[in-house]
């Protein structure tokens, strides 16, 4: 326990200190050169902007948009992706299925599927929620594949001796015994879907009236509020680095290091 | 004679094969044994002679294309706790269960839990319990072969199929390991299935030897002509290794 809040701790530390030499250099940058606070606003100029955002804007709700966006999104992404999984695993048929599904839509970006959605689904939470699937599913099936595959054969020998069910089979062995492909599956899935969010929230504007980060960042720029603009990349940083150091690695410690399979 | 009531696993005609790029390789044929409840019998043979497979289709872990095994005269076709597999492999065990899940891992997994209460008794006599909240990739090899040994016997088996189990090891810890098997032998009175390549391991732990050649034929199966305490060092022993020696390699004679 000692060395895993240790390892944790250490991580903050040094995220810090680079960070803080960023702003440094940021700061610095601004004193010396003369540029038009529209260009690059001072880190104070973009805290104030960013406490503004909360106080007398509604960054809050917009925070708790996007997550809520991006969550429906994983899920439901991981989901399908598991389905998928089922479908490859149950047959050879569905398994060249899916294989060319995957290598059809994996290499094509959410943006370019934009009109197309547009068109289908309006400019909706709807619009955003599929394009964040289609960011989260190809990823994951590959990942849920790769794991599956990757099970040792001595684990299903032992599963088999003792006449498991299917039931007990998928989460006493699989679903552990694939775990950290799981994990580096959701880990990619979450950093694709985060990015995907935050452009389509840009485009498809103040969904559930007030839109997320992504339409706050936007609606700075109409205004041209460049300190606005700063306080929203900001947060979209803060969540990211948030969700990829703490989330995943507090679950990361406490099952594929703890277990010692990392990949 | 014995009397066939005392026939816990009788293997009878057995014949098994594996495709292999357009021919297929044949590795039993016709195979026969009767193992007696109770008894303790190591398997020596050359590499690729057929060791692993004759333990998989024991524990019906494949299917053979000819031939039955009967448990206690019964037609079995499908894997059951009665007949554990230990296999070969150094990762049998499960690295995200701690020794002692690991280790309760067949108690958990149906429903009559004998064993469940020895639970304390087995990480006892596996020496582990002081390691039981650890890891299988936090244990040195032989621990982990004790781990899955006890794991193995958690589940209350009648037979005990081990595949090389000790194989890996220096044999320091491989000469324990062996007195272990043997004191849980002695305590539970499972039979075992002993495979091996090291004709002192065969000699040291079983009653009795059984020979299979290149083919994967039985050319020995004898009761051991030694007694109990019969050491490594005496000269029956060296008569008896030079004896599986020459049967195993071709050379020397008997
Ligand atoms: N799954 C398999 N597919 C094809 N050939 C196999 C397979 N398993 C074993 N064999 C072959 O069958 C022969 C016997 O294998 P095995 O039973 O593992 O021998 P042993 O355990 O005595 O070394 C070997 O030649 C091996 O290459
Ligand atoms: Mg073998």
């Amino acid at each position: 326990m000692k060395y895993l809040s240790n390892r944790i701790l250490n991580k903050i530390f040094e995220r810090f200190m680079w960070i803080g030499l960023l702003v440094l250099i940021w700061i610095i940058a601004v004193l010396l050169g003369d540029f038009s606070p529209l260009i690059l606003p001072s880190p104070y100029k973009v805290l104030q902007a960013l406490l503004k955002g909360f106080t007398e804007g509604i960054l809050g709700k917009q925070i708790l948009i996007s997550i809520v966006l991006v969550f429906a999104g994983m899920s439901i992404g991981t989901l399908i992706a598991l389905a998928f999984l089922f479908l490859a695993v149950s047959s050879r048929m569905g398994d060249s299925l899916v294989t060319t599904l995957t290598a059809v839509f994996h290499p094509l970006a959410g943006i370019a599927l934009l009109p197309v959605v547009i068109l289908w689904f309006g400019t909706g939470a709807l619009s955003i929620i599929f394009i964040i699937i289609h960011s989260v599913v190809w990823p994951m099936v590959t990942n849920l594949l790769m794991g599956y595959r990757s099970i040792p054969e001595p684990y299903k020998i032992v599963g088999r001796n003792y006449q498991l069910s299917s039931f007990k089979m998928f989460f006493n062995i699989t679903l552990p015994g694939s775990f950290p492909y799981i994990l580096a599956g959701l880990k990619i899935s979450w950093a694709r879907a985060w990015r995907a969010l935050i452009s389509a929230e840009m485009i498809f504007g103040a969904v559930f009236g007030s839109g997320g980060v992504g339409w706050f960042i936007f609606s700075k720029r109409v205004f041209m509020d460049t300190p606005g603009m700063f306080a929203g990349i900001v947060v979209v940083i803060i969540i990211g680095v948030l969700i990829e150091d703490f989330v995943f690695g507090v679950i990361e410690s406490r099952t594929v290091r703890r277990w010692g399979m990392s990949l | 004679m014995k009397q066939s009531s005392d026939i816990l696993l009788s293997l009878k005609n057995i014949s098994k094969s594996y495709n292999c790029a357009d021919s297929d390789l044949s590795v039993l044929n016709n195979f026969s044994l009767k193992i007696d409840r109770g008894e303790f019998v190591s398997i020596l043979g050359p590499s690729g002679c057929g060791k692993s497979t004759l333990l998989k289709i024991c524990s019906s872990m494949i299917q053979q294309e000819s031939g039955t095994v009967k448990i206690s005269g019964q037609i079995v076709n499908s894997p059951d706790k009665s007949r554990v597999l230990m296999l070969q492999d150094d990762n049998q065990l499960f690295p995200w269960l701690t020794v002692e899940k690991n280790i309760a891992f067949p108690t958990n997994s149906f429903d009559s839990i004998r064993r469940e209460s020895d639970l304390p008794n087995l990480l006892e006599m596996a020496g582990l319990s002081n390691y039981s909240d650890y890891y299988p990739h936090q244990l040195s090899g032989g621990m982990k072969k004790r781990t899955a040994l006890a794991r193995a016997l958690a589940g209350d088996p009648e037979i005990l199929l081990m595949d090389e189990p000790f194989g890996s090891l220096d044999p320091k810890i491989k000469i324990k390991l062996q007195d272990f098997l043997l004191e849980i032998w002695g305590k539970y009175g499972m039979t075992v299935l002993f495979v091996t390549h090291d004709i002192n391991e065969a000699i040291r732990l079983g009653q009795r030897i059984i020979i299979m050649s290149d083919s994967g034929d039985i050319v020995c199966d004898e009761k051991k002509s030694l007694s109990e305490k019969s050491t490594l060092y005496e000269d029956v022993f060296f008569k008896l290794y030079r004896k599986y020696y020459s049967l195993l390699t071709g050379i020397g004679h008997q």
